[in-house]
């Protein structure tokens, strides 16, 4: 028990400084970044896993040279994988923190781009850590939806234009 | 004073450079349209479940 509650109370520990600055110029600047972090940590986490899962798709489809290819990718999988998962925890974070430390300008865009975020979160984590076959069944599914991802690109896009310069 | 005022000045002229202002309802919209696709999404994926699972009637 108190092994999980010490790297949250140090989580907090070291997030209570930044809002104290907050007024400050360049706090403001430097929380804004962590956006910028998080928008960039989403990109990186993300293009090339959903490229390399559409590659694999596509060479078992079509057989001879790429299926073997494919078959020889398996063991670059786990890899891919990982870093998919540590990229967009740290993405998440970075853009949960930005979100919190701006709460006073908090709008709907910003609100629904939270729930977004949040609901792929917890369908990655369930999807990873659950025993049960069903919630990973669930999770798998909801997790690859194509209209989740839209749709945090759109309030991604939305939120970077409606916010200030 | 006078630079407090002038600073007060160039965040006024900050808070003009302003991304992109969308009318009154629409963040609003944009709230609850991403509710109706979130949950939309999770009852197509309990459907998708639910009709994989479910076994096929055969006519004879």
């Amino acid at each position: 028990m108190n092994t999980k509650i010490i790297p949250i109370i140090f989580l907090l520990l070291f997030l209570s400084p930044i809002p104290a600055f907050a007024d400050d110029d360049d706090a403001e600047d430097a929380i804004e970044s962590l956006g910028w972090v998080a928008i960039g940590a989403g990109v990186i986490a993300n293009l090339p896993f959903i490229l390399f899962n559409k590659w694999r798709k596509y060479a078992i489809c079509a057989g001879g040279q790429s299926l073997l290819m494919a078959r020889q990718a398996v063991s670059f999988y786990k890899p891919v994988l990982n870093f998919h998962i540590i990229l967009n925890s740290i993405g998440y974070f970075a853009g949960m923190t930005h979100g919190l430390l701006l709460v006073n300008d908090l709008n709907s865009i910003s609100l629904s781009l939270a729930i977004t975020m949040t609901v792929l979160m917890v369908s990655g984590v369930l999807l990873k850590y659950t025993s049960s076959r069903h919630t990973k069944v669930f999770n798998r599914l909801l997790h690859g939806q194509f209209g989740l991802l839209l749709l945090l690109i759109a309030l991604i896009a939305l939120h970077v234009l409606t916010g200030d310069d | 004073m006078q630079r407090e005022q002038e600073r007060e000045r160039e965040h006024e002229d900050d808070d003009d450079d302003e991304g992109l202002a969308l009318g009154g309802g629409i963040p609003d919209a944009i709230l609850y349209g991403t509710i109706v696709v979130i949950v939309a999404s999770v009852a197509y994926t309990g459907f998708k479940i639910y009709k994989t699972k479910r076994p096929k009637l055969t006519s004879r």
